[in-house]
């Protein structure tokens, strides 16, 4: 494969000062998508841009799905210690005022919930298909496995998911 | 799957900021810091398990010094002999065997192996350094015994006690025990069953082995 195809097809191949803006968007949009706080946000996806760069000669083959899950997994990391801050508070309190931090709205919180209570495959599966846009090809090439098991994962991971967010 | 495709639209920023300028750069310091952290994470980590592995080595080491270090010349002892007498075999045979041969086969021990000096094997009378086998032959005692009119010394083919010692000869180690303590059918062969006692005779020929014209090797 010729490095300029290889530029087009994935743009993970090219200098990380070259993909970065993509790479960023990328991971904010994921990022904001769970956690719902512009400044959050763009702590993820910075963070997971700082940790794309500390291992760019490994990923830059995939560089734009791997930069989508990590900001996935570091939202869905933050959005649990926001809610375990929040059950711990109420449990200092004396009366519960309320279980849930109050700057996440109630979707993100179920969408939350419904994702911490996929396997995690689907889980994976679901985050970089639909939270992050990806293709089932490019899914399937970040995760390893073909793009018929990316199907299947997706349309399983979304039906619990409706389940849970519709309930 | 168009609607499953926007399906989180809704949660958009509405306005998404574009990269900062100044992101780029401390995005880059950030991921330097984090490669250096995990470089020397395995630098640490390998410099561990080598300190660990050095560490148990030398501990092996040291064990194996230990368990060596009581005589290292000394030399392991002969394991005991693989053949044993047959149920035929009578403890006075093999004490004869074992007490009798005195001046060849230093009294008591027979052969190097044992064999003899504890009654339970048949002693060959053979001196040491002869590899004692009460293995079964197949020749009867008589059919090679060219001893004279004199019976056989003893069942155990054991030398009388005042057996003089014939010179040595190499070719005596392999030379088959007799068959007198250790035969297979358990019945004694005939020249054997005459054979009173060793003290009836005190031939000079000091084993009633197949080999008897043939000298016996000294003891060392």
């Amino acid at each position: 494969m010729a490095l300029g195809e290889a530029a087009v097809a994935h743009p993970g191949a090219l200098p990380f000062e070259e993909a970065f803006p993509r790479l960023y968007q990328d991971a904010y949009r994921v990022a904001y998508r769970l956690l719902g706080n512009r400044t959050e946000a763009e702590d993820v996806a910075q963070e997971a841009c700082a940790r794309a760069f500390s291992r760019w000669r490994a990923v830059r083959d995939y560089a734009e799905p791997w930069c989508v899950r990590v900001a996935g997994n570091l939202a869905l990391d933050a959005l649990r210690a926001k809610v375990r801050a929040a059950k711990r508070q109420d449990r200092l309190l004396a009366e519960p005022v309320h279980s849930r931090p109050a700057e996440v709205d109630a979707e993100r919180l179920d969408l939350h919930a419904a994702l911490s209570a996929l396997p995690r495959r689907q889980r994976e599966v679901v985050v970089l298909r639909y939270l992050g846009d990806q293709s089932e090809g490019d899914t399937a090439l970040l995760l390893g496995c073909s793009v018929g098991s990316v199907k299947t994962h997706a349309s399983r991971g979304l039906a619990r998911l409706r389940e849970v967010v519709e309930r | 799957m168009s609607d499953d495709a926007h399906l989180f639209d809704h949660l958009d920023d509405p306005a998404p900021p574009v990269a900062p300028t100044g992101s780029l750069a401390a995005t880059m310091t950030r991921g330097a810091a984090l490669q250096r952290r995990r470089r020397l994470a395995y630098a640490v980590s390998a410099a561990a398990v080598l300190v660990v592995l050095a560490g148990t080595s030398a501990g092996v080491a040291a064990v194996l010094r230990a368990d060596n270090g009581g005589d290292p010349g000394l030399i392991p002892a002969v394991p005991p002999s693989v053949t044993t007498a047959s149920p035929s075999a009578t403890p006075t045979a093999g004490n004869h065997g074992g007490s009798v041969v005195g001046p060849l086969g230093a009294a008591g021990q027979g052969g190097p192996d044992g064999s003899g000096g504890s009654g339970r094997t048949a002693g060959c009378g053979t001196s040491p350094g002869v590899p004692s086998t009460a293995s079964p032959s197949p020749l009867p005692a008589v059919a090679v015994s060219s001893a004279p009119a004199s019976p056989a010394p003893s069942p155990t083919g054991s030398a009388p006690p005042l057996a003089p010692a014939p010179p040595p000869a190499p070719a005596v180690t392999s030379r088959p025990c007799p068959p007198t303590s250790a035969s297979p059918s358990g019945v004694p062969s005939p020249p054997d069953s005459a054979a009173p006692t060793p003290s009836a005779s005190p031939s000079p020929s000091p084993t009633d082995s197949p080999a008897l014209g043939q000298p016996q090797p000294q003891p060392s």
